[in-house]
């Protein structure tokens, strides 16, 4: 897209050095910390360019390089980390999309659009801060946590196992289910209230 | 006969492919249809669930007095009271039930026991129902909703609940229905109008005709004829879904499960007067239109409020429904402990004759 940066995250082995995979975001944030996996975050205007199956390393002084085929035993460690990084990065896209719904629900418009009388607006308003710091900090605790349970799995039967019983056990919605459009809250109006005061 | 021991007090589905050990239709494993536990001597459960909730014969055979919805609201209210709990914790959504509780408690307790009230919310609460929170739930203390699951409460405290509602008045499959067909699905013949709506709810054609197969013996034991599709979705809620919702606060890993139904934990709607309500008032619980739907609890919240903008309060999701990243336990035993794994669940299992 011209004129758009993109952001290349890119999943190295820390061992043998090769790219695991690369993956671009427009918005979201990629990062990992798993122990056996450096990630550098490439900022561009336009994508890297694809791949073959590990046969590139990367180096933030050298860049991107061609190189051989990795040897057959350490094909299946390379397998297995990839399908890691894949795995978290599924989980995190969807929390990012949790949380511009959290960020759209506790927009300065946002709130000012819901018709709380001024003298309740401030108690209105704390609560909300509240909210927002409780599900934010619920956010952070359950990646770290399910990247400890990635990091130590120790093949892809297992990765997969523990994102699977996360999808089709856990809660992964959106954040608010309130029929926004049908409300009419968050709607610009032009008509808010002055929003200097952003205590997020 | 499967040991007694055996009894679940909850079970919250899994995915079909977990639970294949099951021998009811396939299509039942779809949302919660294999989660009923019915009330009816017509038994519809899939596993052996410990008696949590009245029989339908046993509301009949008390004869009780036919009171008013008011007066249920009124007579609950006061019932709560005599609790003389220290600390109560109101859960409030925002939607018909929840208000509806409050009010009746603002209603009738005096002043002084109001002070012992703290309201359980999240911000979807005020967005439903700007109005009366602006007016009326603002004067109580204010706890989001989702702290429960890491900040314990004081002793001697009750939490307050709004579920049951929906099962004393009709089904929100309803108005899934009406959304598609129109108000006049609500009056069609249950036979042909249910599969319909099932299909339609689940979105997998050929569905609604099984699942209504496998219930339709329940209007049998109906004391009235069920006629259209709001009488069949109301018995069919009221009368096999009633336990599960009762129950359904404890699928939450993050639920403490010392804390008990009626000790830690009420719903207002859960006692044999408002059923009595329900069986003796079918013809007051919608008028021809879905948005009429549940008018009584509307009207008892407007004669308090005196605010149009309650008239137009609309079936929404219960409070504990929107957790975010919330996970679900496989079920829960009667004796309040978890089930860890489908392996375990399998002792649970009811063999239908």
């Amino acid at each position: 897209m011209s004129g758009s940066t993109i952001k290349n995250f890119i999943y190295v082995d820390k061992i043998s050095g090769r790219v695991l995979l690369i993956k671009k975001s427009l918005d979201a944030d990629f990062s990992l910390t798993l122990n056996q996996i450096s990630v550098f975050q490439v900022v561009t205007s336009m994508a890297f360019p694809m791949i073959d199956e590990f046969n590139s390393t990367y180096d933030p002084l050298k860049g991107l390089q061609q190189i051989g085929h990795p040897q057959i035993d350490e094909i299946d460690r390379l397998h297995i980390l990839r399908r890691k990084v894949q795995v978290l990065n599924l989980i995190q896209t969807t929390l990012h999309l949790i949380q511009k719904d959290i960020n759209l629900t506790f927009r300065p418009q946002a709130i000012n659009a819901t018709p709380i009388s001024p003298q309740n607006f401030r108690l209105y308003w704390n609560f909300l801060r509240e909210e927002k710091r409780i599900v934010e900090k619920k956010i952070r605790t359950f990646f770290a946590g399910f990247e400890r349970s990635i990091e130590a799995a120790n093949d892809i039967p297992a990765v997969d196992e523990a994102y699977n019983h996360l999808i089709y056990n856990m809660y992964l919605g959106v954040y608010s289910p309130t029929n926004r459009e049908r409300k009419g809250i968050g709607i610009e109006t032009g008509k808010c209230a002055t929003d200097s005061e952003i205590y997020w | 006969m499967k040991d007694s021991q055996y009894q679940l007090l909850n079970y919250t589905k899994k995915l079909s492919d977990d639970v294949k050990f099951l021998t009811c239709p396939r299509e039942l494993l779809l949302f919660f249809f294999h989660r009923t536990v019915s009330r009816l001597e017509f038994k519809t459960e899939q596993f052996n669930f410990h008696k949590g909730a009245e029989s339908i014969e046993e509301i009949r055979s008390l004869q009780l007095k036919s009171l008013s919805w008011e007066e249920c609201c009124y007579k609950r209210a006061r019932e709560l009271l005599e609790l003389k709990k220290d600390h109560y914790y109101i859960a409030f959504s925002g939607g018909i039930d929840s208000t509806t509780m409050i009010v009746a408690l603002l209603q009738t307790w005096p002043k002084d026991d109001l002070k012992r009230v703290t309201v359980l919310l999240s911000h979807h609460s005020v967005e439903e129902n700007p109005s009366f929170f602006d007016k009326y739930v603002v004067q109580f203390p204010l706890r989001n909703f989702a702290t429960l699951e890491y900040e314990a409460l004081p002793k001697n405290s009750l939490i307050l609940m709004g579920e049951l509602g929906d099962q004393l008045y009709g089904s929100d499959m309803l108005g899934f229905g009406c959304r598609i067909w129109g108000d006049e699905i609500l009056w069609r013949d249950y036979r042909e109008a249910t599969p319909l709506i099932l299909d339609a709810f689940t979105k997998r054609e050929g569905v609604g005709k099984i699942v209504f197969e496998y219930f339709h013996p329940i209007v049998e034991e109906c004391p009235f004829p069920i006629r259209s599709a709001f009488d069949f979705f109301w018995w069919f809620n009221f009368t096999q879904k009633w336990q599960h919702v009762k129950y359904r606060f404890v699928a939450h890993r993050d639920w403490d499960l010392s804390w008990r139904y009626g000790t830690h934990l009420q719903h207002f709607y859960d006692t044999p007067e408002f059923q009595t309500w329900s069986l003796n008032n079918h013809d007051l619980k919608i008028g021809r239109s879905w948005k009429t739907y549940k008018d009584p609890a509307k009207q008892f919240i407007f004669k308090f409020t005196r605010d149009p903008a309650q008239l137009e309060l609309m079936k929404i999701q219960s409070l504990e429904k929107t957790f975010v990243l919330a996970e679900d336990r496989i079920a829960v035993t009667k004796d309040y402990h978890p089930v860890e794994s489908l392996e375990d669940l399998k002792n649970y299992v009811r063999f239908n004759n």
